[in-house]
């Protein structure tokens, strides 16, 4: 699964701590979902989701 | 306030002190022999007590890989360890001066105690840490590809 993460957190100038921090898990998650290396749960792109108000499906693409 | 500070602290911080503090049970129990099974229960305790903390404090991706790392890691280490006892069997003689310097490792507790039951002690013990060193290598392995 590919994503925009990176791409979203760079139109608000956060860095990956702050976004760590927003969505209560650790700089290397944030790290590894930018990076296509872990996909999150449901639940984790729910909340990131609504951190950006975007649909699942705009943020996360499949390959 | 003290409840507050440990609140703050971080799966790290609850995972250093968890080793930390059985580390240092351990080496007690390597000079004092009394009230080994005592010690150990408290030594066990400690480390499912700081343990689960720990795991509590961890998100999704840090709980990912110790799952990853158990299962792979720890399962391929006990099946290495059980291939290793095979190999005692067929060659009983060749394994004798190892297992001596194993059992050593585990202190003179167990090395004043009947062969037979040394044997079973230093074999149960070869299983666990053939587990931690597997796990901790895959645990390792896959941060090290998600970086």
């Amino acid at each position: 699964v590919k994503n925009k993460l990176k791409v979203l957190r760079a139109e608000r100038n956060w860095s990956q701590a702050e976004l760590a921090e927003r969505l209560g898990v650790s700089r290397n998650s944030i790290n590894a979902i930018e990076t296509g290396r872990y996909d999150p749960s449901l639940p984790l792109a729910f909340s990131i989701s609504e951190l950006f108000g975007m649909p699942i499906e705009t943020i996360f693409q499949r390959n | 306030m003290q409840v507050m500070t440990f609140h703050r602290l971080s799966a790290s911080a609850l995972t250093g002190i968890a080793f930390a503090g059985f580390a240092a049970m351990y080496l007690v129990g390597y000079f004092v022999h009394d009230w080994l099974v005592p010690r150990t229960l408290v030594m066990l305790a400690w480390i499912v007590i700081f343990g689960v903390l720990a795991w509590l404090r961890l998100d999704e991706t840090a709980r990912e890989a110790h799952k990853f790392a158990w299962f792979y890691g720890a399962g391929v280490g006990l099946m290495l360890a059980l291939i290793a006892a095979m190999l005692v069997i067929w060659a009983p003689g060749s394994w004798e001066a190892l297992a001596a310097q194993v059992a050593t490792f585990f202190g003179p507790a167990v090395v004043d105690m009947p062969p037979a039951l040394a044997g079973v002690i230093v074999g149960l013990m070869a299983c666990a840490i053939a587990q931690v060193i597997g796990y901790g290598l895959v645990w390792c392995g896959w941060w090290a590809r998600r970086r």
